[in-house]
């Protein structure tokens, strides 16, 4: 040491660093447009100093290469908000085409399932005429043409639900093989990763975080970092998805009428269901917002089905028969499936009974008592019209609620992104500003919030205002 | 979903809206401020912050004919107020998740925001 051939090498060698960190740095700005890309930064090591008696000289530094500025906690908070997110576009989407159903399109009085809540008075209301003249045979074929539309509107609004929970279930067929794909190539992404060492294995980390972000956004899954920048996924009940350089095919196949999903054999549907990603949305709005919806329209079909006709069998028909009147309504055995199947059965207008079964032919007392249907509590609690109205307020109430959480979870992602572009995006922008940006951003918005809740309440109480300062 | 860019900083500020044409403009307010937080536009925010306040005094001293006009704007804005609610909701849980990340370099030895530092992190969601 202390030559000056050992201070040249010691010179080129820190020029040789400099040359690598100088590739580094042009890499990053080549790659300043590259979808998914993080920035490197080189590494720097103090080579071995030697002893010369007893003395330590230095022997300059050594590039070790570059490593990718990752921020993982950053990255699995934004799977995690990506998951929820596309869980409730993908669950909005559906529940926006079961809601048109029954709200009449823009600009046209009816629906795709016609106007039920008319239909229930139009029905009832046919009885109601039909009591100021009992023997009339027109306003007795009114009863069933105004009975045979109910029951259209519900038997086909039934049908659309089961179209569209069908196409719901081939939709979430489809995304099995685009999963499979997606864990086999961060299987073999991780086999890679670990091959290398960690100062070369950016561009595959980047490659493996694009597609985790991908998968992130079909279905729920927990990251589980290892050793040697290693990666072990679950769904979010812990279902092994990757393991290092394994993957786990999920198999789909029917049960009960319906697609389930399977892991190692074991049927994970209703863990996907509640796990995210866009399986999530589409598996909620076909095993629960649908079926809803059925069950509600099951209880209004039974409902008025099974009232109707036990009214009508107890009186008289227009012959002052009272063992013949029959049913109005095929008489559901079940709840379920009552909407499906409803229908008018009787084809004979004299075989309503208007008359009770102790008056004769010109009596109405029995249309009277079935026209007061519409104003007693028959289902569950409810009036017909009443019932309904609750049933399609409540699915507005659920298509607002996941509109919002989907602008809320939307808004997530987008700050997330911007979060992790600040940190290892190219640009180099100061993190600390960005921080700081999301602080200010924070707060002002807490302001506008805390300003409009007190001015939207205030006015809301009967016009009492207040100022806030 | 996306946020459309509508929080272009060329957008003049709301300024000292009258207070009959501002109950209206309650809702447009809260849906601007939910994709100016999306998009983490403080200078917006701001703005429309100190907009809010100004819209506050004018209502205190407007008359009862704005104030039916007032209710009826803040039933329309309801629904608005509530996604900016819940856009806080989350904001607020992330920046937690931020101050964590921090927190959690500040106590790692190896070079600031390698990828190494974060090995066996915690899954960031809570």
């Amino acid at each position: 040491m202390g030559t000056i051939s050992s201070a040249f090498n010691l010179i080129s060698g820190a020029l040789n660093a400099d040359q690598s960190a100088l590739s580094i740095v042009a890499n990053n700005v080549a790659n300043a447009n590259t979808t998914g890309y993080s920035r490197e930064v080189p590494n720097w090591q103090e080579n071995t100093p030697v002893q010369i008696n007893g003395v330590s000289y230095g022997t300059g530094v050594t590039q070790t290469g570059p490593t990718s500025v990752r921020d993982r906690v950053l990255e699995q908070r934004l799977a995690q908000q990506q998951q929820l997110a596309s869980a409730s576009g993908s669950r909005l989407t559906a529940l926006n085409t079961l809601q048109s159903l029954f709200t009449p399109n823009s600009g046209s009085s009816t629906s795709t399932a016609g106007d039920i809540g008319s239909d229930i008075t139009s029905f009832f209301n046919s009885f109601s005429s039909l009591e100021a003249n009992p023997t009339s045979n027109a306003l007795r074929q009114q009863v069933l043409s105004s009975g045979t539309a109910l029951a259209g509107d519900v038997s086909n609004a039934a049908a659309s639900l089961n179209a569209q929970q069908t196409a719901l279930d081939q939709e979430a067929a489809g995304l099995t093989s685009q999963v499979n794909s997606l864990t086999s190539a961060i299987a073999q992404l991780n086999q890679q990763i670990q091959s290398l060492p960690s100062s070369g294995s950016g561009a595959l980390e980047d490659q493996r975080q694009q597609d985790i972000a991908q998968l992130s956004q079909l279905i729920g899954i927990n990251q589980v970092t290892t050793e040697n920048s290693g990666l072990s996924i679950t769904t979010t009940s812990g279902q092994l998805l990757v393991s290092q350089a394994a993957s786990f095919q999920l198999t789909s196949g029917p049960a009960g009428g319906l697609t389930h999903f399977f892991l190692g054999g074991n049927d994970v549907t209703s863990s996907l269901t509640t796990g995210g990603g866009q399986l999530g949305g589409l598996l909620t709005a076909r095993d629960i917002d649908i079926p809803n919806a059925l069950a509600g329209l099951d209880q209004l079909a039974y409902a008025i089905s099974s009232a109707v006709n036990a009214q009508n069998n107890a009186g008289a028909d227009l012959a002052g028969d009272t063992s013949n009147a029959g049913d109005i309504f095929l008489q559901p055995t079940a709840v379920t499936g009552s909407a499906a199947s409803m229908r008018v059965v009787m084809t004979d207008p004299g075989h309503i009974a208007a008359a009770s079964a102790s008056a004769g032919a010109g009596d109405n007392s029995n249309a009277l008592i079935m026209a007061n249907l519409s104003n007693l509590a028959i289902i569950n609690g409810q009036t017909p019209s009443n019932y309904y109205s609750q049933f399609v307020s409540l699915l507005g109430s659920t298509v607002s609620e996941v509109q919002t959480e989907n602008t809320a979870q939307s808004a997530s992602v987008t700050q997330l992104q911007t979060q992790i572009s600040a940190l290892s995006g190219v640009n180099l922008s100061d993190e600390a500003a960005a921080m700081q940006q999301f602080e200010r951003s924070y707060q002002a918005a807490s302001q506008v919030f805390a300003i409009l809740n007190t001015v939207i309440a205030s006015a809301l109480n009967l016009g009492v205002q207040t100022a806030v300062s | 979903m996306t946020f459309e860019a509508r929080t272009d900083a060329t957008k003049p500020p709301i300024g000292r809206p009258q207070p009959h044409t501002a109950c209206l403009d309650l809702e447009q307010i809260l849906l601007e401020a939910s994709a100016c937080l999306a998009q983490l536009n403080a200078e917006r925010l701001e703005e429309l912050a100190a907009s809010c306040r100004l819209l506050t005094r004018e209502f205190a001293t407007a008359g009862s004919a704005p104030q039916s006009e007032l209710a009826q704007g803040a039933r329309a804005a309801r629904p608005a107020l509530r996604v900016l609610g819940r856009v806080l909701d989350a904001t607020r849980a992330n920046l937690f998740v931020l101050h964590r990340v921090q927190a959690r370099r500040g106590l790692d030895p190896l070079p600031e925001y390698a990828v190494s530092a974060f090995e066996g992190a915690v899954d960031g969601n809570h």
